[in-house]
């Protein structure tokens, strides 16, 4: 838990801030990544979001945990850089050619890569709020109220967003895969 | 929450748990150190000279509280008058000036002390 390490980085252990990147850094990508859709900008916001979590780390009151409080930085900034870098390359439901996957592969057998394969390909077409709200609820298993905390939308926002997402997965798994999302794990 | 909701969910929790990335990226701990060494070593250039620029203020408060002080005391021993107002009158406004003058100063010092207390 990075909550052990926090006292003594604000006792000026500054190395122990490396426990807290180890411990963070895949569940920071993965949320990145749902929003921006681009591995480099994706590590440009995880690591200003670092930065800026170690800077106002003296202003972390444990009135939540941890993880929700450093994933609500990782989310503005990938926000911030989205808005910045204008980032529209992907619109959702609008996959390349070579994602489609003929039925016949399909039919051959789902094992686990092809199971994670096809996740990843649905959620990188995904509107970016749809697919943080997906990830941080069943990924990161934040309830709702720590998403509201986290991205700052209403709670009906975020249980919209997130009856949304559902039904784009389904939407994308089956327009574009021909697959319920049943058959990805049996 | 209903039956099919509770399997919807599970079902989600699943596919999501097995979308799971690894960052992909070897050195970013490495390069987040070097940029937060990088961070505070500027942090701490931008809290001495703030440091040594309220020093500055500091001691120039003090010399002007002192020169304040001592017209205080000059100004009932001089006797004059500018514009037909006599000593005692301007005795009043200067005081006045100073006390609001001093109190804006300590005000002014005292957030700064605050701010770099927070540097």
């Amino acid at each position: 838990m990075p909550e052990r390490y926090i006292k003594r980085i604000l006792d000026g252990d500054k190395e122990a801030f490396r426990f807290i990147i180890g411990e963070c850094q895949d569940a920071a990508y993965n949320l990145s990544i749902s929003i921006l859709k681009d591995d480099m900008l994706a590590k440009e916001a995880i690591q200003k979001a670092f930065i800026r979590a170690y800077e106002k780390l003296h202003t972390f009151k444990h009135r939540s945990t941890f993880k929700t409080w450093f994933h609500r930085i990782v989310v503005n900034e990938a926000f911030q850089l989205s808005r910045k870098s204008k980032n529209n390359r992907n619109s959702p439901h609008n996959l390349p050619a070579n994602y489609e996957s003929s039925k016949n592969e399909i039919q051959k057998g789902i094992d686990e890569n092809h199971m994670q394969h096809y996740v990843h390909q649905a959620l990188d077409v995904m509107k970016p709020n749809e697919c943080l709200s997906l990830r941080l609820f069943y990924l990161e298993e934040h309830s709702i109220e720590e998403i509201i905390d986290i991205t700052g939308w209403s709670k009906s926002n975020v249980k919209v967003t997130l009856h949304r997402a559902r039904k784009s997965m389904k939407t994308i798994l089956s327009e574009k895969f021909n697959m319920k999302p049943e058959e990805l794990y049996l | 929450m209903s039956l099919k909701n509770q399997h919807e969910d599970e079902l989600f929790r699943k596919l999501l748990g097995s979308s799971r990335m690894k960052m992909p990226f070897s050195g970013l701990e490495d390069e987040i150190m070097a940029e937060i060494e990088q961070f505070d070593d500027q942090k701490e250039t931008i809290r001495l000279s703030y440091k040594r620029g309220l020093q500055f203020a500091g001691v120039f408060f003090m010399i002007g509280l002192i020169c304040g002080l001592i017209l205080t005391t000059l100004i009932p021993k001089l006797e004059f008058s500018i514009a037909g107002l006599d000593n005692s009158f301007l005795l009043v406004f200067y005081q006045t000036v100073f006390a609001i003058t001093v109190l804006l100063f300590i005000e002014k010092l005292y957030l700064h002390w605050k701010r770099l207390k927070e540097l």
